[in-house]
């Protein structure tokens, strides 16, 4: 009784609403909402943000890179593939990547959660669709109703505050990163599709087992077959990561990421972006020096698409 | 009674023109939203007064399927790409015609060579259109294939043609080489 006043009083609480959120809070009468409410810290201040006590305030800022900091990440739609050609005529295979108003919807710390990440949200949604928990998670951290969240561990000076829009102009052309979906299912598949395997002869007296996986261990010692052995079963629909992708162009005003090559999942679906560690590294981000902790929009910027440098021509090198 | 009931009609038509109007306004409002992301005149005749395809959905009053949006910016950023390509003053052609092609070799210093045959396939794909050349050179048959927007890819020219009755005339590789000849 009195869950939804209580989530109430909090949303009202985030849009400033005090005084409504004071007389909901009046409604929850059960105990363990009453001993959610507790939790919440919900003082009755008027304006400004409420800190909880021990957080500081991230301020949003400019810095310089560190050898080992990590930024933040982006959430990215995967909208297809085509070519381009660079400027010496070669022709790359490209994956388009949209980011749909990717912003920072809750900032961890290590005084507080033990570590220090940044929650961001891509996407929309009606209101109507999200569960009533959900629509308190987003009226507490005062950012709109997101479609996907996912979180980045970042290092202390990559925090951002909570509503920091992160664009395509966070990428710069040149750089690599790492892009990490689900993989297009294929269902249930054997195990030469799966796996490899070479299966059995088509002919010599074969029979029915042309495409199984054969003998599955070995006789009596150790007389058992060993955990996770390679079989048939589902294959795709998982979590993968395709590291080193590079990012051929930038397009800020539209937020599209142009990156070379293959992603994980099907057209339409979310994809994270973050930057390349093995590049990392190799030091490529004090090197190229992508904004950080993440491009900060000025009003007299021009932003222009960005394509990434590809280097010497490939054919004067090769002719010699 | 004639009267009222077709002053009646004209109040419902006007209101619906009204929601229609107010609607447009939506559309337009969305697409004044974009910052800096609304392209030239060219380019918004692909989208013809709906939303830009990377107009975030929160600008969006009516919302498609992911899918269906990523389908939306593909074909939105391939015809944009076919629009500002060199090769928009090439001449329609087909398969069956016989075409003069100037390209430039990048493996041979990017110097431009003539490279003329008959037209025996062209695969019509937005901005990854392509077409396969035919011809019997030194009595050996050739087949070159280009893709139409390649900056290899200078000069196209018809320089003539056969009368054929299919799309693609793969036949002519079981044919002799006189019928390649051109």
């Amino acid at each position: 009784g009195g869950w939804t006043d209580a989530i109430e009083a909090s949303s009202a609480k985030g849009f400033g609403d005090a005084m409504l959120a004071r007389r909901l809070l009046g409604n929850a009468r059960s105990l363990c909402a009453r001993r959610w409410m507790g939790s919440q810290n919900l003082d009755m201040e008027p304006e400004g943000v409420v800190e909880e006590a021990g957080t500081p305030a991230v301020p949003l800022e400019s810095r310089p890179w560190s050898p080992d900091s990590r930024r933040c990440g982006v959430v990215a739609v995967k909208c297809g593939m085509m070519s381009l050609w660079d400027k010496w005529g070669v022709r790359r295979p490209i994956t388009v990547l949209w980011i749909d108003e990717c912003q920072v919807t809750q900032t961890k710390t290590e005084e507080k959660h033990g570590f220090n990440s940044l929650q961001v949200g891509a996407g929309s949604k009606k209101k109507k669709q999200v569960p009533t928990a959900l629509l308190g998670h987003y009226a507490k951290h005062q950012v709109p109703i997101k479609r996907k969240l996912a979180e980045f561990q970042v290092t202390r000076d990559a925090l951002l505050p909570e509503g920091t829009e992160i664009t395509a102009a966070h990428f710069v052309a040149g750089q690599h990163v790492d892009v990490t979906g689900i993989t297009i299912g294929k269902g249930f598949q054997g195990p030469m599709k799966r796996h490899g395997f070479k299966g059995l002869p088509a002919t010599h007296g074969v029979s029915k087992a042309h495409r199984s996986h054969g003998s599955t261990g070995q006789c009596q010692d150790p007389g058992k077959v060993f955990k996770g052995k390679k079989m048939a079963g589902q294959m795709g629909k998982d979590r993968r990561t395709v590291q080193n992708v590079m990012v051929y162009q930038v397009d800020p005003s539209r937020n599209l990421l142009y990156v070379v090559g293959q992603v994980p999942g099907h057209k339409g679906n979310f994809v994270l972006v973050k930057d390349a560690i093995r590049k990392i590294w190799e030091g490529e981000h004090l090197r190229l020096n992508p904004p950080f902790p993440t491009y900060i929009p000025k009003l007299e910027d021009e932003l222009s698409i960005d394509v990434a440098d590809v280097g010497p021509d490939p054919y004067e090198a090769a002719i010699g | 009674r004639h009267f009222v009931d077709y002053l009646a009609m004209l109040r419902a038509t006007c209101a619906r023109l009204a929601a229609h109007l107010e609607g447009l306004a939506v559309f337009t409002r969305g697409m004044a939203a974009t910052s800096g992301a609304e392209g030239t005149a060219e380019t918004q005749a692909i989208w013809q007064g709906r939303h830009a395809p990377w107009t975030p959905t929160s600008k969006l009053t009516k919302r498609k399927h992911l899918t269906k949006r990523s389908q939306y910016m593909m074909e939105t950023l391939s015809r944009e790409l076919e629009q500002q390509s060199h090769a928009q003053k090439f001449p329609e052609f087909r398969a069956g015609d016989i075409l003069e092609c100037t390209v430039t070799v990048p493996e041979n210093r990017r110097r431009t060579s003539v490279v003329k045959g008959l037209c025996i396939a062209k695969n019509n794909a937005g901005w990854n259109t392509s077409f396969t050349i035919r011809n019997i050179v030194g009595n050996i048959p050739i087949e070159r294939s280009y893709p139409l927007h390649s900056p290899n890819l200078v000069d196209l020219k018809v320089v003539g043609s056969k009368r054929v009755r299919r799309a693609k005339l793969y036949y002519l590789r079981d044919l002799g080489n006189k019928f390649s000849r051109v």
